[in-house]
């Protein structure tokens, strides 16, 4: 029950949309200030051009949905110029209510720690840095080919780092409940909602698993045991009720594997007709489940499955 | 629509061919088995590195409408489909990877030298931004504006499709999508219109957003666009292969094709086969384009718009080695 009180209290956090300015002028006062004019290598002459939860379809259309799923707060974009570079440059700055949400939208397509540039992770590729330090999420793109972009990408990145505050954003519980052996670098993705899931791993229409905004999910792929095997998949849900978690349970054995639903600490297995194993284990006491997808064998899909719990169980109770 | 779900496009029970196309199942598509639409890919390996790639882009454009023509000769194509006091909208494509000066220029000379439509009775746009004759499609988006012509009727349809054109082009670039799977020639139609909104809320115009944007086929259906479309060109120069939503450099492949085709569902579902095909060959391994981009076969069987049969499709195939097929 004390495992229980602790997940309960841990996820009386905001939720998309939460406080979040419904004005840009409200959105304004809450871009730092060190943002505001940059006037190193890269210069931002023009004031930024604010977008808020309700406007940001007007900057990017359907992704705006991927950023919704979070707790969106609003994205400031500027343009810069390096004189030096001669080159032009976009900068965007995502804040997010939760900074974990940033960090969500930061994994979803970059990785690791990265470049040693001021950020708690940042990845430079073909002139497009992406960036995470604290509520924020950055993504800037310089317009140039070559070597050149990455080295522009990075003189503009060490501004831009320096210029947000110093954060410490550790991985949420269901990403550091994910085993790390046999995980594929990059492969973690921390979210909320049945579409950003969907991008990752279609179930099916209906949202089995329960999923919304109020729900925090961890996926990582594992290597397969054999070449020509696909990897694994391995997915924590945390639920913000026990009765919940143990409903979606019951409907994903049910409508997706044709089995009964799992009692507390059980699991329930299908094999799919592609060959892979499927399965749900229900948590004895936590609201939370797992999910294992694609795996060649049952064993290595409940030992991991049994692994992530257990390590689940001891990042809550910290 | 009952629940679909993995399994029974793994089964393929579900959506028709799409499990198959996606790589879900044991099937793979056979094409072209009893064809009632023809879908064009013409591949030239390395056009976007060519001395010229307006000349090599316009060379494979004729090869296409050649060849939909069952003809030696592009001009029979455009002559049989477009007349001289035609006015002719250009779908384009400006969100995540655009659709290229180089295509809409071919278009427009393929019109003009071939049919005799006038310059200014050619015009490229996508949501309020546009530009008319042959200089402004050379000079891409950055020389386009705004102005009336590239306005919204009242009932949020772009202006320049449903007043002005006598006949449309959907110039779509081949792509993934976080929300649809794909975003083709179907999808491009978000484009002329207005009003919307990915949180569908009330008093937005259309609501597609849902069910992984399954009834987005509504614009085709409509008679100011699809009712006018006569013709799709798919920029597939260098597809964006990721989900997005917004894209990374990383994530463009140098396909170097076209694909083109009458039928806007065929053209859909050629196309989502070769994004497949691109995400398999470079993971090493199947990677299924998330979610299945299930609009494609609900443009078939709700909308009646084409066909998502591969055994209906011939597919031609012209150039270089399709590859990924």
């Amino acid at each position: 029950m004390l495992l229980a009180a602790l997940l309960v209290g841990a996820l009386a956090v905001a939720r998309p949309g939460d406080g979040a300015p419904d004005t840009e002028a409200a959105a304004l006062e809450e871009v730092p200030e060190s943002m505001k004019g940059l006037e190193g290598d890269f210069v931002v002459e023009d004031a930024a051009r604010i977008y808020l939860r309700s406007t940001l379809s007007d900057f990017i259309n359907g992704g705006a949905a991927r950023y919704l799923g979070y707790t969106f707060r609003w994205v400031a974009v500027w343009d810069a110029r390096s004189e030096d570079r001669d080159v032009d440059a976009t900068i965007e700055l995502y804040c997010f209510t939760d900074p974990t949400d940033a960090l969500g939208i930061y994994l979803s397509g970059a990785g690791g720690q990265g470049e040693e540039l001021p950020f708690e992770r940042s990845q430079v590729r073909r002139g497009l840095l992406k960036a995470q330090k604290g509520p924020y999420f950055i993504r800037a793109l310089v317009r140039s080919r070559g070597a050149e972009a990455d080295q522009a990408a990075r003189a503009l990145g060490k501004e831009l780092g320096e210029a947000l505050p110093e954060a410490d954003t550790p991985l949420p519980p269901v990403l550091q409940a994910l085993p790390a052996d046999d995980r594929r670098p990059d492969s973690l993705r921390y979210f909320h909602t049945k579409e950003a899931l969907d991008a990752e791993y279609y179930l099916g229409d209906e949202n089995l698993l329960l999923l919304g905004k109020d729900t925090r999910c961890g996926l990582a792929k594992y290597e397969p045991g054999e070449e020509g095997e696909r990897p694994g998949k391995l997915v924590v849900v945390v639920y913000p009720d026990r009765e919940r978690a143990a409903e979606a349970a019951e409907r994903f054995a049910e409508d997706y594997l044709a089995a009964d639903g799992p009692e507390p600490g059980g699991t329930a297995v299908a094999e799919i007709e592609d060959g892979g194993i499927a399965c749900i284990t229900l948590h004895e006491e936590l609201a939370a489940v797992t999910l294992c997808l694609d795996f060649a064998d049952s064993e290595r899909a409940s030992e991991l499955a049994g692994s992530a719990l257990t390590a689940l169980e001891k990042e809550m109770a910290e | 629509m009952s629940s679909i779900t993995r399994r029974d496009f793994v089964r393929g029970t579900a959506m028709g061919a799409l499990g198959a196309v996606l790589g879900l199942g044991s099937q793979r598509p056979a094409w072209g088995q009893d064809p009632a639409s023809q879908v064009v890919l013409v591949r030239r390996a390395g056009v976007l590195e060519a001395d010229d790639p307006a000349a090599a882009v316009r060379e494979m454009l004729d090869q296409a409408c050649a060849a939909l023509a069952r003809s030696e000769d592009a001009a029979a194509y455009w002559s049989a489909n477009f007349a001289e006091d035609d006015r002719v909208g250009l779908k384009a494509n400006v969100m995540m990877n655009h659709a290229r000066p180089e295509i809409l220029t071919a278009i427009h000379d393929s019109l003009t030298e071939y049919v005799g439509v006038a310059d200014d009775h050619v015009a490229a746009w996508d949501r309020a931004s546009g530009g008319v004759g042959r200089e402004a499609l050379a000079a891409g988006e950055g020389g386009w504006g705004r102005g009336e012509l590239f306005g919204h009727t009242e009932g949020s349809i772009s202006r320049v499709a449903a007043e002005w054109a006598t006949g449309l082009i959907n110039v779509p670039s081949l792509k993934c999508h976080w929300l649809s799977g794909v975003a083709i020639g179907l999808k491009n139609w978000c484009g002329a219109v207005t009003n919307i909104s990915v949180q569908d809320g009330p008093g937005t115009a259309f609501q597609f957003h849902g069910d992984a944007c399954a009834d987005i086929g509504m614009f085709e259906a409509l008679p100011e666009l699809g009712g006018k479309s006569r013709l799709v060109v798919v920029d597939a120069l260098e597809p964006y292969y990721e989900l997005g939503p917004q894209t990374d450099p990383e994530f463009f492949h140098p396909y170097g094709a076209l694909i083109v085709g009458e039928d806007p569902v065929a053209v859909d579902l050629v196309g989502t086969s070769v994004l497949q095909g691109i995400r398999d060959q470079v993971a090493g391994e199947p990677w299924p384009i998330n979610p299945p981009p299930k609009h494609v076969t609900v443009a078939d069987t709700k909308y009646g718009l084409g066909t998502s049969d591969p055994a209906h499709i011939e597919l031609l195939t012209l150039g270089d080695d399709p590859e990924v097929l």
